[in-house]
């Protein structure tokens, strides 16, 4: 009888262990929820390309998208058209897009804005600390930033239609679609 | 002519990688980048796979400890650099999970089910050597019922 409880016992502890362990190999390593939803998003002013300062603050009260990018990026280059797209859309619905460039030199990212035709303003970020600060593992990563300056939504990887009007809908309800 | 333009370039070379290696370490203070690299080490490089900070040479990770240098220069301790990189990544960031709340199940686990396995083999071990006057005595009455067995077998056999 000791023996069977023993056994049964033994079994449940290997079966939690298969299940857990299991479930675990069944996740994206890099699908981890940014610990910035939620939260204010962090603050930044950076050189913006072209000349001038990108400050988040200039954006209080709109709902803002920050893109994470670089000129050797092939996924950046794929969403470039998407988010000038948006940048255009939704100028009247009080969303704006700024991009942030990152791990990157001045003159291919100034060559990758004139290519790609972007007109929405980009900050260069040379030490990558603002990246930090956002928590990026990797370009490119798109940050939603709701009109109280908190952060609303998190997409890592390139924005697609569907992902972009997710995001928008949690910054700018009723108007994304 | 052709050995001293291979010699200059191969000094250019050198250069160059002295001088990405002075990029990290600029005016370094031994005790600071010892602190630095021990930080570095205990950290995630976001972008690698299973390398820590220290041992990257990714851009983030070289940035990543630019950024632990400047803040231990700030003054900032161990502690605050760590929770730093919590708040902005999580605990995913850190290379060796806290120890509070369920992470103890982590870090007892695996101890604690080792020590239980070398008590069960301890066990099975010392059934198994049990001496053969630790079996309890037959009775008589039982004892003839085995010996008439065997002597039956016996001439069966025969």
């Amino acid at each position: 009888m000791k023996r069977t409880v023993g056994l049964a016992l033994l079994g449940a502890i290997a079966i939690a262990f298969i299940v857990i362990f299991g479930h675990g190999l069944t996740q994206d390593p890099r699908a981890i929820p940014s610990p910035l939803v939620g939260y204010p998003a962090p603050r930044f002013s950076l050189p913006k390309i072209g000349g001038g300062t990108l400050r988040i603050e200039d954006y209080a009260g709109k709902g803002v998208v920050v893109n994470f990018w670089a000129s050797w990026c092939l996924p950046c280059r794929d969403e470039a058209r998407v988010l000038e797209m948006v940048s255009r859309g939704y100028a009247e619905k009080n969303v704006v897009v700024v991009g942030i460039n990152m791990q990157d030199e001045d003159a291919s990212a100034q060559k990758f804005i004139t290519e790609e035709e972007i007109t929405f303003p980009n900050g260069r970020d040379a030490e990558g600390k603002t990246a930090i600060d956002f928590g990026v593992y990797g370009v490119p990563e798109t940050f939603f930033i709701d009109s109280a300056g908190r952060v609303a939504h998190k997409v890592v990887g390139p924005v697609h239609a569907d992902s972009i009007i997710e995001g928008l809908k949690k910054i700018a309800p009723g108007e994304a679609g | 002519m052709k050995r001293l333009i291979r010699a200059a370039a191969a000094f250019a070379l050198l250069g160059a990688a002295s001088g990405v290696r002075s990029e990290e370490s600029s005016a370094a203070d031994p005790a600071v980048e010892k602190r630095v690299r021990a930080l570095a080490t205990e950290l995630r490089c976001p972008v690698c796979q299973n390398l820590s900070v220290a041992d990257s040479p990714s851009t983030m990770a070289v940035q990543m400890r630019s950024l632990i240098r400047e803040e231990i220069e700030k003054g900032a301790t161990e502690d605050q650099v760590r929770s730093f990189f919590v708040q902005k990544y999580g605990e995913w960031i850190l290379l060796a999970p806290l120890k509070s709340g369920f992470n103890w199940l982590l870090w007892l686990g695996g101890p604690v089910l080792l020590l239980a396995g070398l008590v069960g083999i301890v066990f099975w071990v010392a059934r198994r050597r049990r001496p053969i006057e630790d079996v309890p005595p037959v009775s008589a009455e039982t004892a003839a019922r085995i010996e008439k067995a065997l002597k039956e077998r016996l001439e069966d056999g025969a």
